[in-house]
């Protein structure tokens, strides 16, 4: 089976169902450390993905970079497209308004993330995107600062959710 | 490694705390037996190991420590049909969940610790259907159970009242001595809906499912508050796990120990048609030996038979109970196919229990033409996992920014998923073997899982697909928007028929005690002894029923 096959049932599956493969994929390997420039575009990238609104924080307003960058700069293929899909992204802005991808203002940036999203499959930006959008709303969503709005989020337990028998207009929570 | 001490303080010894062996421990101890049980796994504190009170609780499953775990490997990968692709996994969002042209491998899911894989079981508690234990008579398929129905209700009766299993007053198909212990669990508002739309719509019945679940508190044990995450394990200990309802009212009649983190790694035969002992690691990974008066196998459908495989010796040399060589043969697996969609209007299906409603109207064996074996629908957004943020997320909220916060406002808890599961029948590509390559760490082959969707399980999951869309139509869904069936992966909750019992030495494992034709102190009490697996029924209460039916046949052995 060809590895990025492999990598693409993985990211497909439900992370949690209860019918869905272990997530383990690559194997662990030295850790290297991403520039400033990269961690920057990072973090702009994220929060094109996730931005604040409203109700809610961004990505990086919840730590979601700090802790990608952590699990990614231990695996090489992750490492390769991060750095990889940087540069796409740097180049795109450069291409678009001869800027670098954080100077970009937030219009300008979800151009180019709907560009990458509309990549090619199996391409540098298309992979970035997929693998990245992933992860960033894992981690965004086990964070209680991103619930708010959402009815009725909350963690299961102590409370459960005694009234969920009831039309949820008559329900307190 | 060497063997440290031989102990033989004990009239039985159990290898297992799961459905079967935790369910033997309470039945023997009780009498005053002295029981030992040998459990692989670790003791959860829940509270502790699963409180599900964090912001991450959705990232963590159930928590499966690495101590031990069944190894095994699979064999053969079935190439899939292009005419079938329909059956496909899918999500709207994803995309289709294989990319691949073959069957993909997922996991044997079982939980090894004191408790079993009841710890993340989803406390269905279910009595078979009497004419599913007589499938080769009726249908020329299978086997027949060699007991009947009837001789298993008052077993039945007596696990659902230590358990304390919450049901209704009627049940289709199953005579009962007596009601359930407690009443059932209102239906949630999700379920209110399915009733009224397939009643009215599809003329189907919609009722509450019987439940290894409190809806009362229970003999010092609290009711249910309907968190709806029975799979991550539950920290309040309302939910049936074989822990809390077998295993701690044996250790209280002081009859029975329980050895944690101790896997069996060798049984020993001896003359006489007997098994003289079995060796196992101790806590800290030490060897050591304890004789067996009596040996109680309940390590589930896939390590039982692994373990008498790997036993050889000149008394037994295709492996222990198996003259019949039907050991590791029969296996049946979790025959399932589940729909998913968004409804119009917010039902809040992140709160409640995992299906608590059902429908039986499928369930008898002949219930649909030309497809013999039963089915049973019920109501799975819980174990679907559509009951949190990070899965509404990546599973049903398309895009990003900030179109997709807004969209998951909107639509979380409109989540509806309705699961089929059905009648799995033995073939010969589906068996459980060693492995002629891969070794554990005490130098026994692993298990080997050769499985394959046959012809008429392909008609039941066409079958299951359109009822399960069907379901969800008449209860609002409009779009399907995921599917998932056992078509494209291998993903067993329920494994079976392994160690079959039946009354022929030539064409079964056990007899109708759960012993070994041949060696009279032996005896298996978990899901491998199935000679048929059932109509989708859940199948821990028939292994705790007859767990206590062999326990009290060897009470009066002795
Ligand atoms: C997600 C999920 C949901 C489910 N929902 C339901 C449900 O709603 N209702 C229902 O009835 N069933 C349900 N099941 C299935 C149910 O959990 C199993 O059918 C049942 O627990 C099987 O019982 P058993 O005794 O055969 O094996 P298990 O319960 O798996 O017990 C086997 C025990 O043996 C131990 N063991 C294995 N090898 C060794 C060894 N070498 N030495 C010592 N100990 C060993 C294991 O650690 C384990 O504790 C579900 C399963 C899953 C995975
Ligand atoms: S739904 Fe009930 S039984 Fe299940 S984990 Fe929550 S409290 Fe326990």
């Amino acid at each position: 089976m060809q590895r990025r096959t492999l990598f693409k049932a993985v990211l497909n599956l439900g992370i949690l169902s209860w019918f869905g493969l272990p997530p383990k994929l690559f194997s662990a390997n030295q850790q290297i450390k991403f520039t400033s420039a990269e961690q920057e575009t990072f973090a702009a990238y994220l929060d094109t993905l996730i931005p604040a609104d409203d109700f809610t924080p961004s990505a990086t307003q919840v730590g979601v970079p700090a802790k990608m960058l952590a699990r990614l700069s231990m695996r090489p293929q992750p490492q390769q497209i991060v750095t990889a899909a940087g540069q796409w992204l740097n180049s795109q802005a450069v291409e678009l308004a001869k800027k670098s991808f954080v100077e970009l203002n937030a219009e300008q940036r979800e151009k180019i993330v709907a560009q990458a999203e509309r990549s090619q499959e199996n391409s540098v930006p298309r992979i970035f995107f997929e693998m990245t959008r992933r992860e960033a709303f894992v981690h965004y969503y086990a964070d209680a600062r991103s619930w708010k709005g959402i009815p009725d989020a909350r963690a299961p337990q102590p409370l459960g959710f005694l009234d969920y028998a009831s039309p949820p207009q008559e329900r307190k929570g | 490694m060497t063997t440290q001490k031989t102990q033989s303080d004990y009239d039985v010894v159990i290898v297992g705390s799961g459905a079967g062996g935790g369910a033997s421990a309470w039945a023997l101890a009780t009498q005053g037996l002295r029981v030992l049980v040998l459990e692989a796994g670790p003791q959860y504190t829940p509270a502790k190991d699963y409180p599900l009170t964090q912001d991450s609780w959705e990232l963590n499953r159930f928590p499966d420590r690495a101590f031990y775990k069944t190894r095994y490997s699979f064999g053969f990968a079935q190439p899939l049909e292009e005419k079938r692709a329909h059956l496909r996994a899918y999500s709207q969002v994803q995309g289709q969940t294989n990319p691949l042209s073959q069957r993909l491998f997922g996991s044997y899911h079982h939980v090894h610790g004191v408790g079993g894989s009841t710890l993340h079981y989803s406390g269905g508690a279910h009595r078979l259907h009497p004419n599913a234990m007589k499938m080769h008579t009726l249908f020329g398929i299978a086997a027949d159970w060699p007991l009947t129905y009837e001789e298993l209700e008052p077993f039945y009766s007596a696990a659902e009242t230590i358990i304390g299993v919450a049901g209704p007053a009627q049940q289709p198909g199953r005579p009962r001595s007596q009601p359930y212990p407690l009443p059932a669990h209102s239906l949630s508002y999700a379920s209110q809906k399915i009733k009224a739309g397939v009643e009215k719509q599809l003329g189907m019945h919609w009722d509450a499912n019987s439940l290894a679940i409190l809806s009362r508190p229970y003999q010092g044990r609290p009711a249910c508050n309907y968190c709806a995450n029975c799979n991550r394990g539950c920290p309040r200990g309302d939910k049936g796990s074989v822990d809390v309802t077998f295993i701690a009212p044996a250790l209280a009649t002081g009859h029975c120990t329980v050895k944690s983190n101790s896997p069996v790694v060798h049984l020993q035969v001896g003359d006489n048609d007997r098994v003289v002992a079995v060796e196992y690691a101790n806590a800290d990974g030490q060897l050591e030996k304890v004789n067996t008066p009596i040996l109680i196998l309940a390590c589930g459908a896939i390590e039982t038979p692994r373990l008498l495989l790997a036993t050889q010796s000149p008394h037994c040399p295709q492996g222990l109970a198996n003259d019949s060589g039907l050991v590791g043969r029969n296996f049946m697996e979790t025959v399932f196919f589940a729909s998913s969609g968004l409804h119009p209007e917010q039902l809040r299906t992140q709160g409640g229990i995992p299906g608590d409603s059902v429908s039986w109207d499928f369930n008898a064996p002949d219930a649909v033409k030309d497809l013999p074996g039963g089915h049973y629908f019920a109501f799975n957004t819980p174990e679907t996992d559509l009951i949190g943020p990070i899965n509404y997320a990546l599973r049903l909220a398309p895009g990003w920014g900030k179109a997709h916060k807004a969209k998951m406002r909107e639509i979380y808890g409109h989540a509806l998923s309705i699961a089929g599961m059905g009648e799995s029948l033995p073939h010969p590509q589906s068996f459980i073997t060693l492995d002629d390559t891969k070794k554990d760490k005490y130098g026994t082959p692993i298990a080997k899982i050769f499985s394959l969707v046959d012809e008429l399980t392909l008609k039941r999951l066409e079958f299951m697909r359109t009822k399960t869309r069907d379901i969800l139509q008449a209860s609002g869904v409009t779009q399907v928007i995921e599917q998932y069936s056992n078509y494209d992966f291998f993903n067993a909750t329920h494994v079976f028929g392994t160690c079959r019992m039946g009354n022929d030495p030539q064409q079964s494992v056990v007899d109708k005690y759960c012993r070994s034709h041949r060696w009279k102190n032996l005896f298996i009490v978990d899901g491998s002894v199935f000679p048929s697996s059932g109509g989708g029924e859940a199948p821990s209460l028939t292994i705790e029923a007859l767990a206590l039916r062999t326990a009290k046949y060897i009470k009066e052995l002795k």
